[in-house]
């Protein structure tokens, strides 16, 4: 596994004429890579915050301010631009800093209605032609509608791998931890998914063709525990996790489990195909049809045979935090247990999220 | 025992919607026996009978209620002969009668986090105590933030009633003007599914016109109140929102607006000694609906009155009878603090520049985050016209954490910068 | 003319007398439980060791958290403009003020005229106050005047998590019994508190010269810690915890002068 990984870290960017970043799934990566741009997941750097809080009030989604604050650092000065989507208020407002005070990275905001009805992806087709002649002009020439199906097609397939990959790490845990994954799904959304698909079907591949038997028999007496969130820092948490004696046996993140949970359709005009896709996957907290997210997530902890979920969020996300109370009456319903846990993009409370992991799963 | 302590007791011994409308009543008796000389004006008294008599019509009839937010457009709702009742306002009212804090503890009780805007944590609690009339539907919007899809959406599922969501645009190109007026059209239907009652031409051309003639009356009042002497303290301006909030589209919502205008032209023109104004200033979003001593220490203690308050300063543009739908989808659009932070500074810029402003005060509401997102950028633009900027930090609703002497230093250190000038 | 300043905080009050806007004595007390009684107390002493009389003094200008409880003064100002014009008489290039006190900080922007021009606060939270000094230096079992000289003696920091002081505090003592030493804790520890002073300074804009003021001022590592996260060099006056109380007796001298035109 650990070379798989180091392959997924030494693929170069060839042929790429630049990185877009982006922060949230709803940016369609199709047109970004279709236009010859490798589009990259912006994860800042934990560490302190210097000149982002002349900016933005400390009580904003702290990734960010985080963004904003490697923005200004000069951090982000080799990207061709960023994307922003309505993903919130606050991605609204932080689009508003980058337009006026940062102005070394162009920046294009995109809207995203909150459904998926037919008027809305006719709504959200048109924002992407925008989106579409924004691209055409950063690289000085036209995005055909074929090189447009091929994106959809790649993508299409690295979101089939994903779900596969999601499903492995749920029975053959020997190979394949939530750390492992967690690497993955970073370096998936880095490089081009053509290589990353490459790599994918090997893992997949290597993954189901391990030993069931003894996985079960490693896995027995971990208690199996289902993440919910998102930019929680969940490489520590997981690590915690296992130190406590318990098994990530999924996820739900907006670029992990609920990545793969889309598809576009291959046939007929591309733009539409994708404004479909896209607005009818499952849903962010951001969505109308939220409690479709709920409906996943009862699906998902009832295939991962999970004993219990660990609600993650950053501080001052709506979208995510006021979620939880219906959830929660959800899972209560069914005797699921959940700990409900909230934090900063930086500064992950080790001491008290330790003894709540800790006690949560002495309760499992 | 006095009014006000009857209205508290009925609402803090096991009210209902029944009990509140009687509560509403009496406060309605009270409020139109009291002279017009006791309020800040005609207009003043005008809008408090009004008030009161919507909220007992309101809180007394459940087949014609509906929820609505500040900014939806109500006037559809009035199209259908429904009853809008804007649940911030409950917020509000709450704040008023020292309850808010009853509510918000009951939501502490239960998990929403306390970053979510107690506007809104408030009025969930108060559907969940059984105080509201089950409504017809609720209509809510994007706009202005997201907190609303949510609180509404649950208030919704408490009533098991259906929650219409218009989703407003982040742009005000043609295309976003086309997809806003087709969701309102398609909203109008949906209210005909429910109500089982077709849209009538000639109810949604009244509404528009009571509309056309309160927005008129708005553009009137800004334009009068550039006037050099301050027509009317900033304290009362913020309480005109629940005129544009509950009433748009109303005849006494247009009678009411009118009354203001006339009244604020007749102090133009009038002798009276009129408010005493050292310096003129601008407020941003709201203010505190506790009891406090914020604007009257600004007013009444240092005489920096607030001549202009932003969510006053709308366009308030006609609607088009002709062309209901896109023209109410302009109208939305209209709006400051839709899509980018540039819209808004610009209509504060303008302000400034119209309204000859000494100095801007914004409300920094804890859990706003549409508004408190773009300080540093309003800061900016206010400070290049050379005059002060200050951002006043606390929560709307929940007098818990309201400390006096720490707003008094900024607001006098604010003061003093104004004077140094 | 004599006139004089009475800065009066929750924690210490000062009062500084000038003889035509020099300085003509001064005193710092405890404020203790009742800041009307300190405005009183200090207004005696440093009468008596000027050798004056209440009456020799023209005016004088009430600051600080209690400036309205006292009836010693004839005006109050906040301590924003007195930190302000006290700042720009020691040196008019000073266009920044960071006043960290006992409870609160501060940081002012200063005009061309010594005028405040804009200021971001801190009242709310102990964290970038002095007060989490005091509570770090019991933890550590130290005196809040022994930090400074201690952070000095090395450039590297442990990185305290904590965003509320009085959980900091717990992280301090489970990071001492972790065996780390006291010099980066305390490192830590300033860097914090630079970092919430730095915060504010960013919000006001920053603007060179900067000066640090209040009683946190004389801690030479949290001049550092503030100069390192500023990118800019603090300007120390001799007396930082006067500045307010310097400031109020020349706006005093200011309205005298104003009244007599």
């Amino acid at each position: 596994m650990i070379t798989l990984i180091q392959q997924l870290k030494s693929s170069i960017l060839e042929n790429r004429k630049g990185k877009i970043g982006l922060f949230c799934p709803y940016s369609v990566e199709e047109l970004i890579d279709a236009a010859g741009f490798q589009p990259v997941r912006l994860i800042p750097g934990r560490s302190e915050l210097q000149l982002a809080n002349g900016y933005l009030p400390s009580n904003f989604c702290s990734y960010l301010r985080h963004i904003v604050d490697s923005a200004l650092r000069g951090e982000l000065k080799d990207l061709s631009a960023i994307v922003f989507n309505h993903s919130c208020d606050g991605a609204r407002r932080t689009f508003d800093v980058f337009d006026h005070y940062i102005g070394d990275i162009p920046a294009q905001f995109i809207d995203v209605p909150k459904a998926g009805d037919e008027l809305s992806v006719s709504y959200f087709r048109k924002q992407l032609v925008l989106f579409r002649a924004f691209l055409e002009k950063l690289r000085g020439e036209a995005i055909t509608d074929e090189s447009l199906s091929r994106s959809i097609v790649r993508y299409n397939w690295n979101r089939e791998l994903l779900r596969r990959l999601y499903r492995c790490s749920a029975s053959q845990l020997q190979n394949l931890g939530a750390s492992d994954l967690m690497l993955i799904l970073d370096l998936n959304m880095s490089i081009p998914k053509d290589q990353a698909n490459k790599v994918l079907e090997e893992v997949c591949v290597e993954c189901e063709l391990s030993d069931d038997t003894l996985s079960a028999v490693s896995a027995g007496g971990r208690k199996r525990v289902f993440i919910s969130g998102n930019m929680f820092d969940s490489l520590p948490l997981f690590d915690f996790i296992e130190e406590c004696g318990g098994l990530v046996v999924g996820d739900d993140f907006c670029f992990g489990g609920r990545y793969g949970q889309m598809e576009t359709a291959e046939e007929g005009e591309p733009l539409t195909a994708l404004a479909k896709g896209y607005l009818n996957r499952v849903p962010c907290g951001r969505m109308k049809n939220n409690t479709d997210r709920f409906e996943f997530l009862l699906d998902e902890i009832e295939r991962t045979d999970a004993r219990g979920i660990i609600y993650t969020s950053l501080k001052f996300c709506d979208h995510f935090l006021v979620d939880y109370p219906a959830l929660k009456e959800l899972l209560d319903g069914k005797g699921i247990p959940s700990l409900f846990l909230e934090g900063e993009y930086f500064s992950f409370a080790a001491g008290q999220v330790k003894t709540r992991v800790e006690a949560f799963l002495e309760m499992l | 025992m006095g009014v006000q302590e009857r209205i508290k007791q009925i609402l803090t011994h096991k009210p209902s919607p029944k009990k509140i409308a009687r509560a509403a009543l009496l406060g309605l008796l009270q409020k139109s026996c009291t002279p017009a000389g006791r309020f800040h004006s005609r207009a003043h008294k005008k809008l408090s009978v009004l008030s009161f008599s919507h909220a007992w019509k309101f809180f007394g009839s459940s087949s014609r209620s509906v929820f609505t937010s500040l900014f939806s457009p109500i006037e559809i709702v009035y199209a259908h002969n429904l009853y809008p009742f804007m649940l911030e306002a409950l917020s509000g009212v709450a704040a008023k009668f020292d309850l808010a804090k009853d509510f918000l503890s009951q939501m502490e009780r239960q998990w929403y986090t306390t970053d979510f805007c107690s506007v809104h944590r408030i009025f969930i609690s108060v559907a969940q105590h059984h105080l509201l009339p089950r409504p017809t539907f609720l209509l809510s919007t994007s706009n202005a933030c997201d907190g609303n899809l949510k609180s509404f959406g649950e208030v919704g599922n408490f009533y098991s009633r259906p929650h219409l969501f218009i989703n407003v645009p982040y742009f005000r190109d043609d295309e976003s003007v086309q997809y806003l007026a087709q969701q309102l059209q398609s909203s109008s239907r949906q209210i005909e599914e429910i109500t089982g009652k077709k849209l009538r031409q000639r109810d949604l051309e009244r509404s528009m016109y009571y509309a056309n003639r309160a927005s008129k009356a708005f553009r009137e009042i800004n334009e009068l109140r550039k006037n050099p002497k301050a027509l009317m303290y900033g304290e009362e301006g913020l309480g005109l929102l629940l005129l544009w909030g509950l009433f748009m589209g109303s005849r006494q919502g247009a009678a009411a607006a009118e009354s203001y205008r006339d009244e604020l032209q007749r102090r133009v023109t009038s002798t009276d000694k009129g408010i005493p104004v050292k310096k003129r200033l601008l407020w941003l979003h709201l203010k505190p609906y506790y009891d406090n001593n914020i604007l009257p220490m600004l007013e009444k203690e240092l005489d920096a009155v607030v001549v202009a308050e932003e969510i006053n300063l709308q366009p308030w543009p006609e609607l088009n009878p002709d062309d209901p739908w896109k023209s109410l989808a302009q109208k939305m659009l209209s709006q400051a603090w839709v899509g980018n932070a540039q819209h808004r500074i610009q209509n504060i810029r303008k302000a400034i520049e119209e309204y000859r402003i000494d100095g801007v005060v914004h409300y920094s509401h804890w859990g706003c985050r549409q508004s408190n997102g773009a300080v540093r950028l309003i800061r900016d633009a206010v400070q290049e016209y050379g005059i002060p900027f200050l951002e006043i930090d606390g929560d709307l609703v929940d007098s818990r954490n309201y400390a006096e002497g720490q707003i008094r230093t900024r607001v006098e250190g604010f003061m003093e910068v104004m004077e140094g000038a | 003319m004599i006139t004089a300043g009475i800065d009066i905080g929750s924690v210490s009050t000062e009062m500084v007398i000038l003889k035509d806007g020099e300085r003509a004595g001064s005193v710092v007390i405890d404020t203790g439980s009742n800041s009307k009684n300190a405005a009183e107390r200090a207004c005696a002493q440093a009468l008596e060791e000027a050798g004056l009389r209440r009456e020799d003094i023209h005016f004088i200008v009430t600051t600080g958290y209690g400036r309205k409880s006292s009836e010693v003064g004839d005006m109050s100002v906040t301590e924003l403009s007195c930190h302000a014009r006290g700042a720009w008489q020691i040196d008019s290039r000073v266009r920044m003020v960071i006043d960290i006190g006992g409870q609160d900080s501060k940081v002012i922007r200063v005009g061309e005229s010594g005028k405040s021009v804009d200021f971001v606060m801190n009242d709310k939270c102990a964290a970038g106050t002095g007060r989490f000094l005091e509570i770090i230096a019991k933890a550590l079992e130290l005196q809040v005047s022994d930090l400074g000289e201690l952070a000095l003696q090395t450039n590297e920091s442990i990185t305290i998590s904590s965003m509320c002081a009085v959980f900091a505090e717990s992280e301090v003592v489970s990071l001492i019994a972790e065996g780390h030493p006291k010099e980066l804790i305390i490192a830590g520890v300033l860097d914090s508190i630079a970092n919430r002073v730095g915060g504010m300074a960013h919000r006001v804009g920053l603007a060179e010269p900067a000066m640090i003021t209040g009683g946190v001022a004389k801690n030479i590592g949290m001049k550092r810690a503030i100069e390192r996260s500023l990118g800019l060099e603090l300007i120390v006056p001799d007396e930082p915890q006067i500045v307010g109380a310097y400031g109020a007796g020349l706006i005093a001298m200011d309205e005298v002068v104003r009244a007599k035109k």
